[in-house]
C-alpha cells in the first residue's frame, strides 16, 4: 500500500533521509529508529506534506503531496501537539469528518463512535485549550480514525500517555490492522510497540537498516550470536554439557543467580533442536528458559551500534 | 541476569531523580552579568536574521536620501542663486525622525521583538531558561537589553557614518563650530527609541501566545496611540499650546517624535488630519517626554516580569 | 458545502474576542475622530471634514490595516500555531482552503471599513445627507480595495510561509510605500495601488505638503508626473492586482510545503 522507491529528502545540507527503499502492506509496521532518524521526514513523504528531494513515494498506489485522492483514504497522527486552542474536541474532529467528505446526517454519529473509540468523549465539550497531552493524543486518534481510512500513519501517537491511554491506542491499531488496514506507527520506545507488532522498518541517520519481521531479522545478524538463558537446579553440569555443544561459543553461570546459566550460540535452530535431548540425557530438570536478546530493543542495538 | 549500572558521579542514592532545578533558588556561581548571555543570545540571533538585514539596509536609504538633499541644497541652489541655509544638524535630525526610519526600526523590532519570549513559552524554552541558574530578572534583562542594543545599533551607526562624511566635506566650513553636541544628540535621539520600542515589544511578547500575535498587537499600539493622541490634542483646542502639546505627543511614536526635536534643537509643524495651521508647533519639554517614556518602559517591564514563569506549557 | 464550511470556519477564527476588541477600535477610532473635529474645530464644512477623514483615516489606514492583520493572519496563524498539518492532509483542495480563508479575512476587512465609513458620515453629514458624500461610491469601492491589498498580503504570506515576515513587511507597503512612492517624481505614483483607489473615490486630498523644500522641492516639482490616471485604468488595473495576486497566492499555496522549520530534519 505505502512504496518508497529511492526516496531521498534534503534539508540544505542535510540529508535527513537517504536513498529508501521499502514497502509496507496491510497490518502494523513500526517505523523505529532513534531521534533524528529520519522518521518524521518519511512519515512527511507518506503525507504528502513534503516531496522526495531524489526517488519516489506513492501511497495506494498514487503519489501523495497534496493529493485529496490519497488524503481521502489516509490518516494521519501528527507527532505535534498542536490543536485549535479555541475548539471543543467535538468540535475538531467534526471539522476534521466533515473535511474528509463524511456527509451531514452520518458525521455526527461517526464523530461520537470515534470520540468513544479514543475515550474522550467526557471531555469531548471542553475547549482544546485545556487538554492535557494525553487528551491531545486521543483527540488526534479520533480525527485520523474518524473517516475509517485504509492507511493510517502515526507519529509518535503513544508519547504523553497513560499506560491505559497506551493499552486504549493500541487495541485501536490492533483493530483496524485485523479490519486488513495499513498501519504504521513510529516510535522511538521500542517496549512500546513491541507487542502491537513483529513487523519493523528500522531507520538510522536517515538510512533504512532493516525491514521486516522482526525474529527473521534477528536470525540474519550473525555478528552477534543470540544469548539464552536457562535455569537449572545443576547449574554446573548443565554448563558444562552445554560447553560441550559444537552450537554454543560461550557458556556463563550467573554471579548473583547460581541457579542460571547464559549461554550464546551463532546457530539458535540448531541449539534449540539439540536441547532436549540432551537435557534428557543427562537428567537436567530445566525449569526456566528465555532468549534475552530475541527481541526488538536487541535487534535495534545490534544494527544500530555495529 | 544483568548487572545494576551504577550511577554517575555525583548523582543522589535516591531512585528519584534530582528535581530541585525547577525551583532553584540556591547560590549563582556563573559569570557576574548573567543576563550578557541571554542578551548576547539575542543579539547574535538578530545577525543571524535576513529581515533584519535588509530593514538595515532601507534605513540607510533614509540617510542617502536626506544627505543628498543637503548637498544639493548646499551646492546646486548656490549655483541657482538660491538662499543657502547652512543647517548641518537638519540631515541627522530628517533621517532618523522620518517615516521610513521609524517604520524601518519598527519592523525589526517586531522581527526580533515578537518571539522572543512568547516563542520560548510555546516550545517551552523558558522552563530551560529558568533551570539555569539565572534569576527571571535576569531573563527578562537579557532578552530587552538584547533587542535594545541591536535597534541601537541600527538606529546610531548610519549617524555616526554620516557624521565623519560631514566631517570630511565640511570641517572646513564651520561644521564643528556649529555642532558641539551633535554627537550627543544623536545619541540620545538614537537611544530612547531604542529603550522605549523594545521594552514595549518585550512587555506584549511576554503576554502573548504567538509571535503574529505580538507583532501585530505592537504595530496597532504604535499606530492607534499616535491617532489617539492627536484627536485628543484636536479636542483640547480651546486649551494652551503647551497642553495640546503634551497630549499630542503623549504617544508612542510622539514620544520619539519630541525627544528628537528637543535633541537637535528643530521645531516641526505638523499635519493632524489636515489642519496644519491651527496646532501649535513644536514639542513638549525634554522632562515630559521623558517621563511618559520611562512610564511606558517600567510599566511593559513590570508587566513582562509579572509574566515570566517556569511554567510548562502544553500546546504545542 | 466544505467551501462553506472552511468559509464559516476562518471566519469564526477571525471574529474571536480578543480580535473583534481590535477591529472595534479602529473601526470607532474614526467616528469618534470625525465627532471631535465637528464639534471642537471649525472645520470649513462638514463635507469637508467626511472627505479629508474618508481619505486618510477609512482608505488609507483602517482598511489597510485590517487588510494586512486578516489576510497575513488567515495563513500565518495556521502555520504558527501548527495546525495547518490538519488541513493539508484532508481530501480538500489546498486553494479551496486558502480561498476561503481569503474570502472570510477580506470580508472581516470590508465589514470594519464599512463600518467606519457609515459611523463617519453619520456623525459628519447625518443620515439625510448621504447622497453630499458619495457615501454609496466609497462603500462601492471599499471591498474593491480590500480584496486588491488583501490579495497582495496573502500572497507575501503564502510566499514566505513565516509568521512575521509578512506582518512587516505588509505594514511597510502599506504605509511606507503607498505614502512615500506617490510623492517621488515622474510616475512613481503608478506603483501606488492607493493611487488608482484614489482615482474611483476621490476625496480631494492635499498630498504635496510632504514634499521637500528648497532646491530639493524644486527638483521634484519640476518632474511631477504629467500621467492622468483614468477611471477605466485605475478598474484595470485593482482588478488585475486582485486576480493576478489571489491566482498567484493559491498557485503557490498549492505547491509549496509548509512545514515548521524546527521539525526539519
Amino acid at each position: 500500500m505505502i512504496t518508497l522507491e529511492r526516496a531521498s529528502r534534503w534539508y540544505g545540507q542535510v540529508v535527513a533521509l537517504n536513498d529508501v527503499s521499502c514497502s509496507v502492506g496491510k497490518g502494523i509496521t513500526a517505523l523505529l529508529g532513534p531521534n533524528g532518524a529520519g522518521k518524521s521526514t518519511l512519515l512527511k513523504l507518506v503525507t504528502g506534506q513534503i516531496r522526495t528531494t531524489t526517488g519516489n513515494v506513492r501511497v495506494l498506489n498514487l503519489a501523495p503531496f497534496a493529493n485529496s485522492a490519497v488524503y481521502k483514504r489516509l490518516g494521519y497522527v501528527p507527532e505535534l501537539e498542536s490543536a485549535y486552542e479555541e475548539q471543543t474536541g467535538r468540535q475538531f474532529v467534526t471539522f476534521m469528518a466533515a473535511l474528509a467528505g463524511i456527509p451531514g446526517p452520518e458525521r455526527n454519529s461517526r464523530v461520537a463512535a470515534a470520540l468513544e473509540k479514543v475515550a474522550i468523549t467526557a471531555a469531548a465539550d471542553r475547549k482544546m485549550g485545556g487538554y492535557s497531552k494525553g487528551m491531545r493524543q486521543r483527540v488526534k486518534v479520533a480525527q485520523a480514525i474518524v473517516h475509517d481510512p485504509e492507511v493510517l500513519i502515526l507519529d509518535e501517537p503513544l508519547n504523553g500517555l497513560d499506560p491505559v491511554g497506551r493499552r486504549d491506542i493500541g487495541n485501536i491499531l490492533i483493530e483496524h490492522a485485523a479490519a486488513g488496514k495499513c498501519i504504521v506507527i513510529s516510535s522511538h520506545i521500542l517496549h512500546e510497540v513491541e507487542h502491537l507488532t513483529r513487523n519493523i522498518l528500522l531507520l538510522h541517520k536517515g538510512r533504512l537498516l532493516a525491514q521486516g519481521d522482526i525474529y527473521t531479522i534477528r536470525a540474519l545478524i550473525d555478528k552477534h550470536p543470540h544469548k539464552v538463558q536457562l535455569e537449572c537446579g545443576k547449574a554446573r553440569q548443565l554448563a558444562q554439557t552445554l560447553a560441550g555443544m559444537d552450537s554454543v561459543v560461550s557458556v556463563r553461570i550467573d554471579r548473583a543467580n547460581a541457579g542460571l546459566v547464559e549461554i550464546e550460540t551463532p546457530h539458535p535452530d540448531r541449539f534449540y533442536a539439540d536441547l532436549p535431548g540432551i537435557a534428557e540425557h543427562n537428567d537436567l530438570e530445566i525449569t526456566a528458559f528465555h532468549s534475552p536478546d530475541n527481541n526488538l530493543e536487541a535487534v535495534f542495538n545490534y544494527l544500530v551500534h555495529s | 541476569m544483568t548487572n545494576p549500572v551504577p550511577p554517575p558521579v555525583g548523582a543522589t542514592a535516591s531512585p528519584i531523580a534530582d528535581l530541585s532545578y525547577r525551583t532553584y533558588n540556591g547560590p549563582l556561581r556563573t559569570r557576574a552579568v548573567r543576563w550578557w548571555v541571554v542578551a548576547l543570545y539575542t543579539i547574535r540571533k538578530a545577525r543571524r536574521s535576513q529581515g533584519f538585514w535588509v530593514l538595515s539596509a532601507v534605513c540607510v536609504l533614509s540617510y542617502i536620501f536626506h544627505a543628498l538633499q543637503f548637498y544639493l541644497e548646499e551646492n546646486v541652489s548656490t549655483l541657482m542663486k538660491a538662499p543657502s541655509h547652512v543647517n548641518y544638524v537638519l540631515p541627522f535630525f530628517s533621517a532618523m525622525n522620518g517615516n521610513l526610519n521609524a517604520y524601518c526600526l519598527m519592523g525589526i523590532c517586531m522581527l526580533l521583538g515578537a518571539g522572543s519570549i512568547a516563542g520560548d513559552q510555546r516550545v517551552n524554552a523558558l522552563m530551560v531558561y529558568l533551570s539555569k541558574p539565572i534569576t527571571r530578572t535576569d531573563y527578562l534583562l537579557g532578552k530587552w537589553v538584547g533587542l535594545m542594543l541591536t535597534i541601537f545599533a541600527v538606529a546610531v551607526i548610519p549617524s555616526l557614518i554620516l557624521y565623519m562624511i560631514m566631517v570630511a566635506a565640511y570641517s572646513s566650513s564651520g561644521f564643528f563650530a556649529s555642532t558641539h553636541w551633535l554627537l550627543l544628540q544623536i545619541c540620545l535621539a538614537a537611544l530612547v527609541p531604542s529603550v522605549v520600542l523594545s521594552a514595549l515589544m518585550t512587555g506584549i511578547s511576554a503576554w502573548s501566545r504567538s509571535s503574529f500575535t505580538a507583532g501585530a498587537l505592537f504595530a496597532s499600539l504604535y499606530i492607534v496611540t499616535g491617532i489617539i493622541a492627536n484627536i485628543l490634542a484636536l479636542a483640547m483646542f480651546a486649551h494652551q499650546a503647551h497642553v495640546i502639546l503634551m497630549v499630542r505627543h503623549a504617544s508612542i511614536p510622539g514620544i520619539i517624535d519630541a525627544i528628537a526635536q528637543r535633541a537637535f534643537n528643530v521645531t516641526l509643524r505638523h499635519r493632524v488630519f489636515g489642519y496644519s495651521s491651527e496646532m501649535p508647533v513644536g514639542a513638549p519639554p525634554l522632562s515630559f517626554s521623558l517621563s511618559v517614556a520611562t512610564v511606558l518602559v517600567v510599566i511593559s517591564i513590570a508587566a513582562a516580569r509579572a509574566k515570566i514563569h517556569a511554567v510548562e506549557v502544553v500546546r504545542g | 458545502m466544505i467551501d462553506l464550511l472552511l468559509f464559516r470556519t476562518a471566519l469564526r477564527d477571525l471574529v474571536r474576542a480578543r480580535r473583534l476588541f481590535w477591529v472595534g477600535a479602529f473601526t470607532l477610532l474614526v467616528p469618534v475622530l470625525a465627532f471631535v473635529i465637528c464639534r471642537y474645530l471649525h472645520p470649513e464644512s462638514r463635507t469637508w471634514v467626511y472627505n479629508n477623514l474618508a481619505g486618510t483615516m477609512v482608505f488609507g489606514f483602517v482598511m489597510v490595516i485590517l487588510a494586512v492583520l486578516f489576510a497575513t493572519g488567515a495563513l500565518t496563524q495556521e502555520l504558527e500555531q501548527r495546525t495547518i498539518v490538519y488541513l493539508l492532509t484532508r481530501p480538500v483542495s489546498r486553494w479551496r482552503i486558502l480561498l476561503a480563508r481569503f474570502l472570510a479575512a477580506s470580508l472581516m476587512a470590508t465589514s470594519a471599513a464599512w463600518i467606519a465609513i457609515i459611523g463617519l458620515a453619520l456623525v459628519t453629514v447625518g443620515v439625510h445627507h448621504f447622497g453630499e458624500v458619495h457615501l454609496g461610491r466609497d462603500l462601492l469601492i471599499l471591498p474593491v480595495a480590500a480584496l486588491a491589498y488583501s490579495g497582495i498580503f496573502l500572497f507575501l504570506a503564502a510566499l514566505t510561509g513565516k509568521a512575521l515576515v509578512p506582518l512587516v513587511v505588509g505594514l511597510l507597503y502599506g504605509f511606507l510605500w503607498e505614502s512615500l512612492i506617490p510623492q517621488l517624481p515622474g510616475n512613481f505614483k503608478l506603483m501606488s495601488l492607493m493611487s488608482y483607489v484614489h482615482i474611483l473615490a476621490p476625496h480631494n486630498l492635499d498630498s504635496t505638503s510632504a514634499q521637500p523644500n528648497g532646491a530639493a522641492g524644486l527638483l521634484l516639482a519640476s518632474s511631477s508626473s504629467t500621467y492622468t490616471i483614468t477611471h477605466t485604468v485605475a478598474w484595470t488595473v485593482l482588478i488585475t492586482v486582485i486576480v493576478v495576486s489571489l491566482t498567484a497566492s493559491l498557485a503557490v499555496f498549492s505547491v509549496r510545503e509548509y512545514v515548521p522549520r524546527e521539525e526539519a530534519g
